[in-house]
Protein backbone atom coordinates (compact mmCIF):
# COMPACT_ATOMS: atom_id res chain seq x y z
CA UNK A 1 0.00 0.00 0.00
CA UNK A 2 1.84 3.01 -1.38
CA UNK A 3 0.77 5.66 1.14
CA UNK A 4 2.37 3.84 4.07
CA UNK A 5 5.81 4.10 2.47
CA UNK A 6 5.55 7.31 0.47
CA UNK A 7 3.60 9.56 2.82
CA UNK A 8 3.33 8.17 6.34
CA UNK A 9 6.97 7.10 6.63
CA UNK A 10 8.17 10.65 5.95
CA UNK A 11 9.67 12.22 9.09
CA UNK A 12 7.99 15.57 8.45
CA UNK A 13 4.56 13.98 8.10
CA UNK A 14 5.09 11.79 11.17
CA UNK A 15 6.03 14.86 13.26
CA UNK A 16 3.23 17.12 12.12
CA UNK A 17 0.55 14.45 12.53
CA UNK A 18 1.88 13.37 15.92
CA UNK A 19 2.28 16.86 17.35
CA UNK A 20 -0.52 18.86 15.81
CA UNK A 21 -3.35 16.52 14.81
CA UNK A 22 -5.38 13.63 16.15
CA UNK A 23 -4.63 11.03 13.44
CA UNK A 24 -7.38 8.58 12.56
CA UNK A 25 -7.27 5.67 10.09
CA UNK A 26 -10.66 4.62 8.77
CA UNK A 27 -12.13 2.00 6.48
CA UNK A 28 -14.55 4.27 4.63
CA UNK A 29 -16.15 1.35 2.77
CA UNK A 30 -18.27 1.11 5.91
CA UNK A 31 -18.40 4.64 7.32
CA UNK A 32 -19.51 6.19 4.04
CA UNK A 33 -22.73 4.13 4.23
CA UNK A 34 -23.13 3.53 7.98
CA UNK A 35 -26.52 4.62 9.34
CA UNK A 36 -25.34 6.08 12.62
CA UNK A 37 -23.70 9.20 14.05
CA UNK A 38 -20.20 8.12 13.03
CA UNK A 39 -21.32 7.58 9.42
CA UNK A 40 -23.13 10.94 9.39
CA UNK A 41 -20.03 12.66 10.71
CA UNK A 42 -17.75 11.10 8.09
CA UNK A 43 -20.14 11.91 5.25
CA UNK A 44 -20.43 15.49 6.48
CA UNK A 45 -16.64 15.85 6.32
CA UNK A 46 -16.20 14.02 3.01
CA UNK A 47 -18.98 15.92 1.25
CA UNK A 48 -16.98 19.13 1.71
CA UNK A 49 -13.86 17.53 0.23
CA UNK A 50 -12.26 16.36 -2.99
CA UNK A 51 -14.90 13.76 -3.94
CA UNK A 52 -17.98 15.74 -2.93
CA UNK A 53 -21.05 14.38 -4.66
CA UNK A 54 -19.14 11.74 -6.54
CA UNK A 55 -21.17 8.79 -7.81
CA UNK A 56 -19.12 7.65 -10.82
CA UNK A 57 -17.00 5.66 -11.52
CA UNK A 58 -17.67 4.74 -7.88
CA UNK A 59 -19.07 6.44 -4.81
CA UNK A 60 -15.81 6.15 -2.93
CA UNK A 61 -14.74 8.79 -0.43
CA UNK A 62 -11.14 7.60 -0.13
CA UNK A 63 -8.55 10.21 0.69
CA UNK A 64 -6.96 12.37 3.35
CA UNK A 65 -9.11 14.81 5.30
CA UNK A 66 -8.25 17.40 7.92
CA UNK A 67 -11.25 18.63 9.86
CA UNK A 68 -12.38 20.23 13.09
CA UNK A 69 -14.06 17.98 15.67
CA UNK A 70 -17.39 19.61 14.74
CA UNK A 71 -17.01 18.32 11.16
CA UNK A 72 -15.91 21.51 9.42
CA UNK A 73 -13.46 20.60 6.66
CA UNK A 74 -10.07 22.27 6.85
CA UNK A 75 -8.48 20.66 3.78
CA UNK A 76 -8.54 17.41 1.82
CA UNK A 77 -6.67 15.59 -0.92
CA UNK A 78 -6.29 12.11 -2.39
CA UNK A 79 -2.65 11.51 -3.28
CA UNK A 80 0.43 9.48 -2.39
CA UNK A 81 2.79 12.42 -3.08
CA UNK A 82 4.29 13.55 0.19
CA UNK A 83 4.89 17.19 -0.76
CA UNK A 84 1.23 17.58 -1.70
CA UNK A 85 0.18 16.08 1.62
CA UNK A 86 2.48 18.41 3.56
CA UNK A 87 1.03 21.37 1.71
CA UNK A 88 -2.49 20.19 2.53
CA UNK A 89 -1.61 19.77 6.22
CA UNK A 90 -0.13 23.26 6.46
CA UNK A 91 -3.16 24.74 4.74
CA UNK A 92 -5.38 22.91 7.25
CA UNK A 93 -3.37 24.24 10.20
CA UNK A 94 -3.57 27.80 8.86
CA UNK A 95 -7.34 27.52 8.75
CA UNK A 96 -7.48 25.80 12.15
CA UNK A 97 -5.42 28.51 13.80
CA UNK A 98 -8.04 31.08 12.78
CA UNK A 99 -10.81 29.04 14.38
CA UNK A 100 -11.98 28.86 17.97
CA UNK A 101 -10.49 25.50 18.95
CA UNK A 102 -13.08 24.68 21.61
CA UNK A 103 -15.71 22.14 20.67
CA UNK A 104 -18.24 20.08 22.57
CA UNK A 105 -16.97 16.60 23.36
CA UNK A 106 -19.28 14.32 21.37
CA UNK A 107 -21.56 11.97 23.27
CA UNK A 108 -21.67 8.22 22.71
CA UNK A 109 -24.02 6.92 20.02
CA UNK A 110 -25.78 3.74 19.00
CA UNK A 111 -23.73 1.92 16.35
CA UNK A 112 -25.30 0.70 13.14
CA UNK A 113 -25.70 -2.98 14.05
CA UNK A 114 -25.01 -4.11 10.49
CA UNK A 115 -21.53 -2.64 10.61
CA UNK A 116 -20.72 -3.37 14.21
CA UNK A 117 -17.09 -4.49 14.26
CA UNK A 118 -16.57 -4.26 18.02
CA UNK A 119 -13.63 -6.02 19.63
CA UNK A 120 -14.63 -9.09 21.72
CA UNK A 121 -13.83 -8.56 25.38
CA UNK A 122 -10.67 -10.34 26.50
CA UNK A 123 -9.71 -11.47 23.00
CA UNK A 124 -6.14 -11.81 21.73
CA UNK A 125 -4.85 -9.90 18.71
CA UNK A 126 -2.26 -11.46 16.44
CA UNK A 127 -0.92 -9.07 13.82
CA UNK A 128 -0.47 -10.88 10.52
CA UNK A 129 2.10 -9.98 7.88
CA UNK A 130 2.20 -11.70 4.49
CA UNK A 131 4.98 -11.63 1.92
CA UNK A 132 6.34 -13.60 -1.03
CA UNK A 133 9.30 -15.85 -0.28
CA UNK A 134 12.42 -15.79 -2.51
CA UNK A 135 12.90 -18.70 -4.89
CA UNK A 136 15.96 -20.52 -6.14
CA UNK A 137 15.33 -19.32 -9.70
CA UNK A 138 14.22 -15.78 -8.82
CA UNK A 139 15.78 -13.32 -6.38
CA UNK A 140 13.83 -11.26 -3.88
CA UNK A 141 14.25 -8.23 -6.14
CA UNK A 142 12.71 -10.09 -9.08
CA UNK A 143 9.65 -11.16 -7.15
CA UNK A 144 9.47 -7.87 -5.27
CA UNK A 145 9.65 -9.20 -1.74
CA UNK A 146 9.34 -5.66 -0.43
CA UNK A 147 5.63 -5.94 -1.20
CA UNK A 148 3.71 -7.10 1.83
CA UNK A 149 0.35 -6.70 3.50
CA UNK A 150 -1.18 -6.97 6.96
CA UNK A 151 -4.26 -8.25 8.69
CA UNK A 152 -5.29 -8.97 12.27
CA UNK A 153 -6.36 -12.32 13.69
CA UNK A 154 -8.79 -12.09 16.60
CA UNK A 155 -8.90 -15.04 18.99
CA UNK A 156 -11.80 -15.01 21.43
CA UNK A 157 -11.04 -15.29 25.13
CA UNK A 158 -12.51 -18.78 25.44
CA UNK A 159 -10.60 -19.98 22.37
CA UNK A 160 -7.35 -18.64 23.78
CA UNK A 161 -8.05 -20.37 27.10
CA UNK A 162 -8.61 -23.65 25.26
CA UNK A 163 -5.03 -23.46 23.97
CA UNK A 164 -3.63 -23.73 27.50
CA UNK A 165 -4.30 -26.98 29.40
CA UNK A 166 -5.44 -26.77 33.03
CA UNK A 167 -2.66 -29.08 34.22
CA UNK A 168 0.04 -28.90 31.58
CA UNK A 169 2.71 -31.56 31.47
CA UNK A 170 5.66 -31.71 29.12
CA UNK A 171 4.88 -33.87 26.09
CA UNK A 172 1.12 -33.44 26.35
CA UNK A 173 -0.50 -33.16 22.89
CA UNK A 174 -3.94 -31.87 21.93
CA UNK A 175 -5.78 -30.17 19.08
CA UNK A 176 -6.62 -26.48 18.74
CA UNK A 177 -10.35 -25.63 18.59
CA UNK A 178 -11.63 -26.53 15.12
CA UNK A 179 -13.42 -23.22 14.76
CA UNK A 180 -10.18 -21.32 15.34
CA UNK A 181 -8.33 -23.48 12.80
CA UNK A 182 -11.12 -22.91 10.28
CA UNK A 183 -10.94 -19.15 10.80
CA UNK A 184 -7.17 -19.06 10.38
CA UNK A 185 -7.35 -21.14 7.19
CA UNK A 186 -10.32 -19.49 5.48
CA UNK A 187 -9.75 -15.87 6.46
CA UNK A 188 -6.02 -15.53 7.11
CA UNK A 189 -4.28 -17.80 4.60
CA UNK A 190 -5.44 -15.54 1.80
CA UNK A 191 -3.02 -14.02 -0.70
CA UNK A 192 -3.32 -10.23 -0.38
CA UNK A 193 0.40 -9.57 -0.95
CA UNK A 194 -0.12 -7.55 -4.14
CA UNK A 195 -3.84 -6.88 -4.01
CA UNK A 196 -6.99 -7.94 -2.28
CA UNK A 197 -8.52 -11.38 -2.61
CA UNK A 198 -11.78 -12.94 -1.36
CA UNK A 199 -11.82 -15.34 1.59
CA UNK A 200 -11.97 -19.10 1.22
CA UNK A 201 -15.40 -20.64 1.72
CA UNK A 202 -16.26 -23.83 3.62
CA UNK A 203 -16.27 -25.88 0.41
CA UNK A 204 -12.71 -24.76 -0.37
CA UNK A 205 -11.28 -26.02 2.91
CA UNK A 206 -10.23 -29.58 2.14
CA UNK A 207 -8.22 -30.23 5.28
CA UNK A 208 -6.77 -28.32 8.21
CA UNK A 209 -5.46 -29.08 11.66
CA UNK A 210 -3.34 -27.56 14.39
CA UNK A 211 -1.70 -29.73 17.05
CA UNK A 212 -0.30 -28.25 20.24
CA UNK A 213 2.44 -29.94 22.25
CA UNK A 214 3.60 -28.80 25.68
CA UNK A 215 7.34 -28.37 25.37
CA UNK A 216 8.18 -27.26 28.88
CA UNK A 217 6.38 -26.23 32.01
CA UNK A 218 7.34 -24.85 35.40
CA UNK A 219 5.55 -22.87 38.08
CA UNK A 220 5.97 -19.60 36.16
CA UNK A 221 5.30 -20.45 32.54
CA UNK A 222 4.33 -23.02 29.98
CA UNK A 223 5.82 -23.18 26.50
CA UNK A 224 3.78 -24.82 23.77
CA UNK A 225 4.74 -25.68 20.19
CA UNK A 226 2.25 -25.56 17.33
CA UNK A 227 2.38 -27.78 14.29
CA UNK A 228 -0.32 -27.72 11.64
CA UNK A 229 -1.38 -27.68 8.05
CA UNK A 230 -4.13 -26.45 5.75
CA UNK A 231 -5.09 -27.20 2.17
CA UNK A 232 -7.57 -25.00 0.34
CA UNK A 233 -8.58 -24.95 -3.30
CA UNK A 234 -11.24 -23.10 -5.27
CA UNK A 235 -12.61 -23.58 -8.76
CA UNK A 236 -11.96 -20.80 -11.30
CA UNK A 237 -14.27 -17.85 -10.71
CA UNK A 238 -14.55 -17.08 -14.45
CA UNK A 239 -14.40 -13.37 -13.62
CA UNK A 240 -12.37 -10.90 -15.68
CA UNK A 241 -10.29 -8.03 -14.33
CA UNK A 242 -11.88 -4.92 -15.89
CA UNK A 243 -8.53 -3.14 -16.21
CA UNK A 244 -6.15 -5.86 -17.44
CA UNK A 245 -8.70 -8.07 -19.17
CA UNK A 246 -7.20 -11.08 -17.39
CA UNK A 247 -9.72 -13.90 -16.97
CA UNK A 248 -9.65 -16.13 -13.90
CA UNK A 249 -9.88 -19.49 -15.64
CA UNK A 250 -7.71 -21.68 -13.43
CA UNK A 251 -8.04 -23.07 -9.92
CA UNK A 252 -6.48 -21.18 -7.04
CA UNK A 253 -5.13 -22.87 -3.99
CA UNK A 254 -3.03 -22.75 -0.85
CA UNK A 255 -1.10 -25.63 0.71
CA UNK A 256 0.34 -24.49 4.05
CA UNK A 257 2.51 -25.90 6.78
CA UNK A 258 2.07 -24.11 10.10
CA UNK A 259 4.55 -23.82 12.96
CA UNK A 260 4.42 -21.71 16.08
CA UNK A 261 5.26 -21.18 19.69
CA UNK A 262 3.19 -19.94 22.62
CA UNK A 263 4.56 -18.82 25.97
CA UNK A 264 1.96 -18.42 28.69
CA UNK A 265 2.63 -16.86 32.07
CA UNK A 266 0.97 -19.01 34.73
CA UNK A 267 1.38 -16.37 37.43
CA UNK A 268 -0.37 -13.57 35.55
CA UNK A 269 -2.52 -15.82 33.37
CA UNK A 270 -1.39 -13.93 30.30
CA UNK A 271 0.00 -14.81 26.91
CA UNK A 272 3.53 -13.44 26.64
CA UNK A 273 4.36 -14.79 23.20
CA UNK A 274 2.29 -16.17 20.35
CA UNK A 275 4.37 -16.48 17.20
CA UNK A 276 3.07 -18.46 14.26
CA UNK A 277 4.20 -18.88 10.64
CA UNK A 278 2.35 -20.47 7.76
CA UNK A 279 4.78 -21.42 4.99
CA UNK A 280 2.67 -22.09 1.95
CA UNK A 281 2.61 -22.83 -1.72
CA UNK A 282 -0.02 -20.79 -3.56
CA UNK A 283 -1.33 -21.06 -7.09
CA UNK A 284 -3.84 -19.32 -9.32
CA UNK A 285 -5.16 -15.78 -9.08
CA UNK A 286 -8.18 -13.72 -8.11
CA UNK A 287 -9.74 -10.83 -9.96
CA UNK A 288 -7.84 -8.15 -8.06
CA UNK A 289 -4.74 -9.75 -6.52
CA UNK A 290 -2.43 -9.04 -9.46
CA UNK A 291 -1.05 -12.56 -9.87
CA UNK A 292 -1.76 -12.86 -13.59
CA UNK A 293 1.98 -12.92 -14.40
CA UNK A 294 2.96 -15.16 -11.50
CA UNK A 295 0.40 -17.92 -11.24
CA UNK A 296 2.63 -20.31 -9.32
CA UNK A 297 2.85 -22.66 -7.61
CA UNK A 298 5.07 -20.26 -5.68
CA UNK A 299 6.04 -19.81 -2.02
CA UNK A 300 4.28 -17.31 0.22
CA UNK A 301 4.64 -16.73 3.95
CA UNK A 302 2.21 -15.56 6.64
CA UNK A 303 3.66 -14.50 10.02
CA UNK A 304 1.54 -13.85 13.11
CA UNK A 305 2.75 -12.07 16.26
CA UNK A 306 0.96 -11.16 19.49
CA UNK A 307 0.31 -7.45 20.04
CA UNK A 308 -1.37 -5.78 23.03
CA UNK A 309 -5.18 -5.87 22.92
CA UNK A 310 -5.45 -2.11 23.45
CA UNK A 311 -7.84 0.11 21.47
CA UNK A 312 -5.21 1.49 19.09
CA UNK A 313 -4.50 -2.09 17.93
CA UNK A 314 -8.13 -3.05 17.43
CA UNK A 315 -8.27 -2.64 13.67
CA UNK A 316 -10.70 -5.42 12.74
CA UNK A 317 -9.79 -8.46 10.66
CA UNK A 318 -10.51 -7.89 6.98
CA UNK A 319 -13.28 -10.48 6.89
CA UNK A 320 -14.80 -9.82 10.31
CA UNK A 321 -18.28 -9.18 8.96
CA UNK A 322 -19.99 -12.35 7.77
CA UNK A 323 -19.06 -15.69 9.28
CA UNK A 324 -15.68 -14.82 10.82
CA UNK A 325 -16.98 -15.83 14.24
CA UNK A 326 -19.34 -18.75 14.54
CA UNK A 327 -20.86 -20.16 17.69
CA UNK A 328 -19.30 -23.16 19.34
CA UNK A 329 -16.16 -25.04 18.55
CA UNK B 1 22.94 -26.82 6.69
CA UNK B 2 21.21 -23.47 6.18
CA UNK B 3 24.42 -21.60 6.97
CA UNK B 4 26.37 -23.79 4.56
CA UNK B 5 23.92 -23.04 1.74
CA UNK B 6 24.05 -19.31 2.50
CA UNK B 7 27.85 -19.37 2.65
CA UNK B 8 28.07 -21.31 -0.60
CA UNK B 9 25.77 -18.83 -2.33
CA UNK B 10 27.74 -15.84 -1.04
CA UNK B 11 31.06 -17.44 -2.01
CA UNK B 12 29.81 -18.24 -5.48
CA UNK B 13 28.79 -14.61 -6.04
CA UNK B 14 32.12 -13.40 -4.65
CA UNK B 15 34.01 -15.80 -6.94
CA UNK B 16 32.02 -14.65 -9.97
CA UNK B 17 32.67 -11.02 -9.12
CA UNK B 18 36.38 -11.73 -8.64
CA UNK B 19 36.56 -13.54 -11.99
CA UNK B 20 34.97 -10.58 -13.72
CA UNK B 21 37.04 -8.08 -11.75
CA UNK B 22 33.90 -6.48 -10.33
CA UNK B 23 33.40 -4.68 -7.05
CA UNK B 24 31.49 -6.78 -4.52
CA UNK B 25 28.53 -4.98 -3.02
CA UNK B 26 28.42 -6.15 0.63
CA UNK B 27 24.72 -5.37 0.89
CA UNK B 28 24.00 -7.55 -2.12
CA UNK B 29 26.00 -10.40 -0.59
CA UNK B 30 24.10 -10.02 2.66
CA UNK B 31 20.80 -10.07 0.80
CA UNK B 32 21.75 -13.21 -1.14
CA UNK B 33 22.88 -14.97 2.03
CA UNK B 34 19.65 -14.03 3.80
CA UNK B 35 17.48 -15.16 0.92
CA UNK B 36 19.34 -18.47 0.68
CA UNK B 37 18.74 -19.06 4.38
CA UNK B 38 15.04 -18.31 4.00
CA UNK B 39 14.69 -20.61 0.98
CA UNK B 40 16.41 -23.45 2.83
CA UNK B 41 14.33 -22.98 5.99
CA UNK B 42 11.15 -22.74 3.97
CA UNK B 43 11.84 -25.85 1.92
CA UNK B 44 12.62 -27.84 5.06
CA UNK B 45 9.29 -26.81 6.62
CA UNK B 46 10.98 -24.85 9.43
CA UNK B 47 12.04 -28.03 11.22
CA UNK B 48 14.23 -26.25 13.75
CA UNK B 49 13.49 -23.24 15.90
CA UNK B 50 16.27 -21.37 14.11
CA UNK B 51 14.62 -22.02 10.74
CA UNK B 52 11.26 -20.91 12.14
CA UNK B 53 12.82 -17.66 13.37
CA UNK B 54 14.58 -17.12 10.02
CA UNK B 55 11.32 -17.30 8.07
CA UNK B 56 9.41 -15.27 10.66
CA UNK B 57 12.00 -12.47 10.61
CA UNK B 58 11.98 -12.38 6.82
CA UNK B 59 8.21 -11.99 6.61
CA UNK B 60 7.81 -9.41 9.38
CA UNK B 61 8.34 -5.77 8.38
CA UNK B 62 11.74 -4.29 9.05
CA UNK B 63 11.88 -0.99 11.01
CA UNK B 64 11.81 1.07 7.81
CA UNK B 65 8.71 -0.71 6.56
CA UNK B 66 6.95 -0.20 9.88
CA UNK B 67 7.83 3.47 10.26
CA UNK B 68 4.28 4.62 9.49
CA UNK B 69 3.22 2.95 12.74
CA UNK B 70 5.12 5.62 14.69
CA UNK B 71 2.13 7.89 14.11
CA UNK B 72 -0.32 7.44 17.03
CA UNK B 73 -3.24 6.33 14.87
CA UNK B 74 -6.63 5.56 16.28
CA UNK B 75 -8.73 3.15 14.22
CA UNK B 76 -12.02 4.74 15.36
CA UNK B 77 -13.37 8.05 13.97
CA UNK B 78 -15.60 8.73 16.97
CA UNK B 79 -12.78 8.12 19.43
CA UNK B 80 -10.62 10.46 17.36
CA UNK B 81 -13.33 13.08 17.43
CA UNK B 82 -13.57 12.86 21.22
CA UNK B 83 -9.81 13.22 21.60
CA UNK B 84 -9.70 16.12 19.18
CA UNK B 85 -12.35 17.99 21.17
CA UNK B 86 -10.64 17.23 24.49
CA UNK B 87 -7.18 18.22 23.28
CA UNK B 88 -8.38 21.13 21.11
CA UNK B 89 -6.62 19.78 18.04
CA UNK B 90 -7.84 19.21 14.47
CA UNK B 91 -8.45 15.68 13.22
CA UNK B 92 -6.65 14.04 10.34
CA UNK B 93 -8.58 11.18 8.71
CA UNK B 94 -6.83 8.67 6.45
CA UNK B 95 -9.82 7.06 4.71
CA UNK B 96 -9.52 4.07 2.43
CA UNK B 97 -11.69 1.31 1.01
CA UNK B 98 -10.11 -1.18 3.39
CA UNK B 99 -8.47 -0.71 6.76
CA UNK B 100 -5.39 1.52 6.35
CA UNK B 101 -3.82 -0.08 9.45
CA UNK B 102 -4.70 -3.58 8.31
CA UNK B 103 -5.44 -5.35 5.07
CA UNK B 104 -6.00 -2.98 2.18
Amino acid sequence: MTGRASVFSDDRVIKILTDQFIPVADNCSFTQIQKDAEGEFFRKVAEQGHYAGRTKPTGTRQGLYACAPDGELLASINTTRVEHVLSMLNKALEKWNKKNPTADVPASYEKDKYFNRSFPEGALILRETMRDIPRKDKSGDEIQTWKHNFDHLWIRKEEAQALIPDNPKAGMEYEAPKELVRRIAQYHLVDHVRGEAPPWHDKHLQKAGLTLRVESVDENAVTIRLDGHAFLEAEPSGQTNPYSGFKIDMKRGMDAKIKGVIRYNRKTNAFEQFDMVAAASRWGATTYNFRQNDLGPAPIGFAFELIPSEPRNQTPPKFLLGSYFRNGN
Amino acid sequence: MKRMIALAAALSIAAAAFAENLTIDPNKLKQIAEESSVIAAFEQNMQTDEQFQTVMRFILPDPGEAKWRQIPWTPDIWEGRIRAAQQEKPMFIWAMNGDPLGCV
